[in-house]
């Protein structure tokens, strides 16, 4: 059996976290979230969709992630997931146009991650995964963890500043 | 897990009255780039109450000192009843945020957080010899340089808030 790694090759970032209560244009969200994925040239899926009725009020939870190829060794994974409470459909006039909007509450939960090796070139065998540790601890260190780590996390604060503007939330 | 240390402990800073919310976030965002922090915002919450808009935001910034220290703030900032309101300075109408903020800013000395050093039982116990014994200078020095920091930016907010009025 090929031994694990000693270094991390899956390098996870810290969560960034959102909550808001009041009343915002989900579908406007979702829409903008979906062409951020697209703009940064993520492959963009939704893997979660669940909707639960408990009257009067409805709750919804979507998940969806980003895959970007760095380079063939290297690759960006931002997830999104969305967790709606106490939803319910309000149609308000602004600008003169009706629009239909929701109140609720929303929690926003960013995470990401860069993998390393994603395709298991080093997994091949034990001196495979020897050269893989001294290439992680003594060549590419640095980068892994100024360059790439540091431009996940940029591209996840991006994000959230996006949301925390769309939502027009007081402190962004 | 790196061992932390906790050097400052709930350094607290409550104001009442007018102030600008996107230029108090601006502010804060700036002051941790001219500082050499990386701001990590862990968590963003707002919820519109009957007396107006209560925020809540816990920042997580941290600087890496070497290799072996890392410097970690926890600001727990809380707004409550924040209302927006039209004030007339210099014959210029100007829009700005009333309500009453609570920051409580805590510093950590985070070592070995790349936990090299914790794989054995027998490293672990090398690294706290060192960490105690050998090292205790530089211990010391990281310690004195977050509790400064902690206490520039508690500085810095009384000076935004204009507390030393």
């Amino acid at each position: 059996m090929v031994p694990e790694p000693t270094y991390e090759t899956h390098r996870a970032m810290p969560t960034l976290t959102i909550r808001y209560s009041g009343m915002f244009d989900f579908d406007g969200l979702f829409t903008m979230i979906a062409r951020w994925f697209k703009e940064k040239k993520f492959w963009y899926e939704e893997h979660t969709y669940k909707h639960t009725l408990a009257a009067p009020f409805a709750e919804e939870e979507i998940g969806m992630s980003g895959e970007r190829e760095v380079t063939p060794f290297v690759k960006f994974t931002i997830d999104v997931t969305m967790k709606l409470w106490n939803m319910k459909e309000t149609t308000v006039t602004f600008k003169g146009e009706k629009k239909k909007l929701l109140t609720g509450r929303i929690e926003i939960k960013i995470n990401g991650a860069v993998d390393i090796d994603y395709q298991k070139w080093f997994a091949k065998s034990k001196i495979w995964r020897i050269v893989a540790d001294f290439y992680y601890k003594y060549i590419i260190k640095k980068t892994i963890e100024e360059k790439w780590e540091d431009d996940l996390f940029t591209l996840m604060s991006q994000l959230h500043s996006k949301i925390k503007n769309f939502l027009e939330m007081g402190a962004k | 897990m790196p061992e932390r240390t906790l050097v400052a402990d709930h350094i607290t800073l409550t104001y009442s009255g007018l102030f600008d919310l996107n230029a108090f976030y601006r502010y804060l965002m700036e002051w941790f780039s001219t500082n050499h922090f990386v701001p990590y915002e862990a968590r963003n919450e707002e919820f519109a109450t009957s007396s107006g808009k209560d925020i809540i935001i816990e920042l997580l910034p941290y600087k890496k000192y070497t290799d072996h220290f890392k410097g970690i703030m926890k600001i727990e900032i809380n707004f409550v009843g924040v209302k927006p309101v039209e004030v007339e300075k210099h014959a210029t109408k100007i829009r700005l945020n009333k309500g009453f903020v609570k920051i409580v800013i805590d510093g950590y000395l985070e070592t070995e957080y790349e936990k090299y050093w914790e794989r054995k039982a027998t490293l672990f116990f090398f690294k706290l010899l060192f960490d105690k014994l050998f090292f205790k200078r530089y211990t010391l020095m990281y310690e004195k340089a977050i509790k400064q920091d902690v206490y520039k930016l508690y500085d810095a907010l009384q000076h935004f808030f204009n507390l030393y009025k």
